[in-house]
C-alpha cells in the first residue's frame, strides 16, 4: 500500500443529494487495490512515513466492504516483514525507525491474513520478541506507554499494546492493572477521556481509552451515561460527527465516536441514519474512497473508517466491524477464542 | 555539505542549497524565528527568501523532499562519516515537508545526545558544552519556525512537539542558555528570573501554534507537561508562574472562545492547588466569563464547558 490519498472527490453528487444512496463497493475495492500500482507517481515516497498504517486501513476496508483477497497476501507478508527490526518493533516502512503505531499496525495486518506465525519462521524476531518489544515500553511506575525509546506518552499507545499483545496471546507480558489505573486517572468529568491525566476530552482518545479498559475486562469504570451523553453532542445538524466542541464534522469520528458508543452499549444515542446519510454523502462514487467530508479529497484513512462506521450502524453488504480492534469481528473473535 | 547537483542547468541543486541555507540561517543572524510559507505549485519554481519570511511552491519543496530523503535514507542504509552532515541537513527539509517524519526527528534527537555524550566523555569541557547548547538553541529554533508558520499541519504535529518537550526534559540547562551548568543540575540552578522569562516565552509559541491551528491538542498537551515539567522544582515560584498565566490564557480564551482546547489549559490552571488555595483570580475569572456570555449572550458548547468545568472545581 504506497498511496494513501487522491485522486477522487468525493461529494460529487453535491447539491440535491438522495435520500436513498448506495455504497460504491466496486468502486471503493478499486480505489484501495490501486493504491499500490502508483508506485511511480510521488505520492508513493510522499507519505512514507505511514505506510505499514496505510495498508492495515486498506486491508481492513477491503475485508468489511467482503472482498478479503483484494490484496496479494504473499507480498503483503514481505512488506510487512520488510518494516520490521531486530528489537522486535516495526517502523513505518523499511528502513524507518521503529514505534509502537507501526507495530500495531503490522501485528493487525498478520492477525487478519492469519500469517502471525510468519513472525517465528521468517521474521527478523519472534512473537515473543514482539511482545517484548511492546511490553517495554511501558512506564512500571505509572502504568502508561512510550511510543518508542524517546519517550512520547500517549494513551493511543497503550491501548495499541492492548491490541496488539492481546491478540498475540502475550497480554501477561505488561501490568494491566497499572495500565487500568493510568487510563481511569486520563477519565474527565464530562465523562470523556484524554491523552493524559489533565487532558481534555477527545474523541480519539476516549476511543483509545475505553478499548484499553473493554480489552481488560474494566469497563466498569465508566461513567457510561455521562460518556454517552458527551459522544452523543458531537453529531452535527448535517448529520456528521466531530470530535469536540465546536469542531466540523468529520467521517473519522464516524468510527471514534460509534466505536466507543458501541462498547458502552448505547449506539443508539446517535441518529443512526442522518449518520449513515452523512458517510455515503462522503464518497466519491465514480472512482472509489471516502473523504473526510462532502466534496474533499478522498484518502484510506477516511475510507476505512467511514466503511467501519457503516457497519457498526448495521449497514447492509458489510462485514460486521469489532468495536474495539477494528477488525472483522469474525477474525478477533477466531483469535481471541483460541 | 553540497547538495547532490549542483550547477547551472540544475535548478532544483541549486533551490536545494538554498533552502538548506535558509532553514540553518538562524546559525548567522541569532534566534529569530523563520516564517514559511508554503505557495500553490502554479507558483513559479523557486524559493523566495527575504529573512525572516521564506516561501517555495509545493510542487519544488516536493523535488527538494525527494532529493532530502534520498540523502536520509541512504546514510542511514550504510552510515558514512563522510555522508552524516548532509543527512542531518536534509532532515530539516524531510520535516518541512512531513512534519510527523519520525525518523528524521529522530536523527535530530540523536545527534543532540551524541554531543551530549561527548560532553561527558571530555569532562564536560567548555567547547564541547558550548556546541551543545548551540545545538540545543538551533533545534528549539527550527521547531518555533515550524509550529508557527502558516503551514497546513505542523502547528498540530504530536512528533514535532515531542520532540520540544523530548529537549526540555533533557536538556534544560541548554533550552534556558544556561552554559555554565554541569549536566545533572536541577532547574532550580538556573534563576527564577530566567525560568519566568523562558515559561513565557513557551507560552507565547504555544498560543502561536494555538492561532495557526484552532483547538490545538499537542500544542495545549506541550504547555500543561511543559509546567508539570517544572513543577516539583519549584514550588514557591510556581504560584507566581500561574497566576500570571491564568491573565494571560484567560485573555486569549475570550479571543477565541469556541476554542475549547484553549479553555481546558485554563481549567489545567485553575485547578492546581496553587490557584485553587485562597483563590479570588480563580473566581475572578469565572465571574467575569459569566458576564461577558451575558455582554454577547454567546451560546457556544466551548464556553458552556469551561463553566460547568470550573463548576467542578467549586469555584462559582
Amino acid at each position: 500500500m504506497s498511496l494513501v490519498s487522491g485522486p477522487g472527490r468525493g461529494g460529487t453528487s453535491a447539491g440535491a443529494v438522495p435520500d436513498e444512496l448506495k455504497l460504491a463497493v466496486d468502486n471503493h475495492v478499486k480505489y484501495i487495490q490501486s493504491l499500490d500500482t502508483r508506485q511511480d507517481e510521488l505520492e508513493y515516497w510522499l507519505t512514507e512515513h505511514l505506510r505499514l498504517n496505510g495498508v492495515y486501513w486498506g486491508l481492513t476496508a477491503l475485508h468489511l466492504l467482503g472482498h478479503p483477497e483484494g490484496l496479494p497476501r504473499d507480498a503483503t507478508i514481505d512488506f510487512v516483514l520488510s518494516c520490521q527490526h531486530g528489537s522486535g518493533g516495526f517502523g513505518a516502512a523499511p528502513g524507518h525507525d521503529a514505534h509502537m503505531l507501526y507495530t500495531v499496525s503490522a501485528v493487525q495486518i498478520l492477525a487478519t491474513i492469519d500469517a502471525v506465525e510468519e513472525l517465528d519462521l521468517r521474521g527478523k524476531a519472534g512473537e515473543e520478541q514482539v511482545g517484548k518489544y511492546i511490553a517495554g515500553l511501558q512506564n512500571r511506575e505509572t502504568g502508561s506507554f512510550a511510543g518508542d525509546e524517546w519517550g512520547e506518552t500517549d494513551t493511543r499507545f497503550l491501548f495499541g499494546a492492548f491490541n496488539a499483545l492481546s491478540l498475540l496471546h502475550l497480554l501477561s507480558l505488561i501490568d494491566v492493572p497499572k495500565a487500568v489505573a493510568h487510563v481511569h486517572a486520563c477519565a474527565n468529568f464530562d465523562g470523556g477521556y484524554g491523552v493524559s491525566p489533565g487532558a481534555e476530552s477527545h474523541a480519539g482518545q476516549i476511543y483509545t481509552c475505553v478499548g484499553a479498559l473493554a480489552i481488560a475486562g474494566r469497563l466498569d469504570l465508566v461513567d457510561r451515561d455521562r460518556l454517552g451523553g458527551w459522544l452523543s453532542e458531537r453529531q452535527l445538524p448535517n448529520g456528521g460527527l466531530n470530535g469536540r466542541p465546536e469542531k466540523l464534522e468529520d467521517v473519522c469520528y464516524s468510527w471514534w465516536v460509534m466505536s466507543s458508543l458501541a462498547m458502552i452499549d448505547r449506539l443508539r444515542w446517535i441518529d443512526g441514519d442522518k449518520l449513515t446519510q452523512f458517510i455515503l454523502r462522503c464518497q466519491d462514487r465514480e472512482q472509489g474512497g471516502i473523504a473526510d467530508r462532502p466534496g474533499d479529497m478522498v484518502d484510506v484513512f477516511h475510507t476505512v473508517f467511514g466503511i467501519a462506521g457503516l457497519s457498526l450502524l448495521s449497514f447492509p453488504g458489510l462485514e460486521a466491524v469489532d468495536p474495539i480492534y477494528c477488525m472483522p469481528k469474525a477474525i478477533t473473535s477466531r483469535i481471541l477464542s483460541k | 555539505m553540497t547538495p547532490p547537483v549542483s550547477n547551472l542547468s540544475n535548478p532544483t541543486g541549486n533551490a536545494y542549497a538554498q533552502l538548506i541555507s535558509a532553514l540553518h540561517h538562524s546559525d548567522l543572524e541569532g534566534s529569530t524565528i523563520l516564517e514559511i510559507d508554503i505557495l500553490p505549485s502554479s507558483h513559479s519554481p523557486q524559493l523566495l527568501y527575504e529573512h525572516p519570511a521564506l516561501a517555495l511552491p509545493k510542487g519544488l519543496l516536493i523535488q527538494l523532499y525527494l532529493t532530502a530523503r534520498k540523502l536520509l535514507f541512504s546514510h542511514l542504509a550504510s552510515p558514512r562519516e563522510e555522508t552524516y552532515d548532509a543527512a542531518l541537513k536534509a532532515t530539516s527539509i524531510v520535516l518541512l515537508w512531513d512534519p510527523n517524519h519520525l525518523t528524521a526527528a529522530n536523527f535530530r534527537k540523536r545527534y543532540i545526545r551524541s554531543l551530549s555524550s561527548t560532553w561527558a566523555e571530555n569532562g564536560y569541557a567548555e567547547e564541547d558544552g558550548r556546541r551543545l547548547t548551540d545545538a540545543v538553541q538551533r533545534e528549539l529554533r527550527f521547531l518555533d519556525s515550524l509550529l508557527t508558520s502558516p503551514l497546513n499541519k505542523h502547528a498540530k504535529a504530536s512528533t514535532l512537539w515531542g520532540q520540544r518537550l523530548w529537549i526540555m526534559q533533557n536538556f534544560w540547562a541548554q533550552a534556558l542558555e544556561d552554559s555554565s551548568s554541569v549536566e545533572g543540575d536541577t532547574p532550580n540552578k538556573a534563576t527564577i528570573k530566567r525560568i519566568m522569562s523562558h515559561w513565557d516565552y513557551e507560552l507565547s509559541i504555544v498560543m502561536k501554534a494555538a492561532e495557526r491551528h484552532p483547538r490545538n491538542y499537542y500544542a495545549w498537551q506541550y504547555a500543561r507537561q511543559l509546567l508539570q515539567l517544572v513543577d516539583g522544582e519549584l514550588s514557591p515560584q510556581m504560584k507566581g508562574i500561574r497566576v500570571e498565566s491564568l491573565g494571560k490564557a484567560h485573555q486569549w480564551c475570550l479571543m477565541h472562545p469556541r476554542d475549547v482546547s484553549g479553555w481546558g489549559f485554563l481549567v489545567f490552571l485553575m485547578a492546581s492547588e496553587e490557584t485553587v488555595d485562597g483563590d479570588s483570580d480563580g473566581r475572578r475569572i469565572v465571574r467575569e466569563t459569566r458576564e461577558w456570555v451575558r455582554k454577547y449572550e454567546w451560546e457556544g458548547e466551548s464556553v458552556e464547558w469551561f463553566l460547568k468545568a470550573v463548576g467542578q472545581l467549586q469555584l462559582g
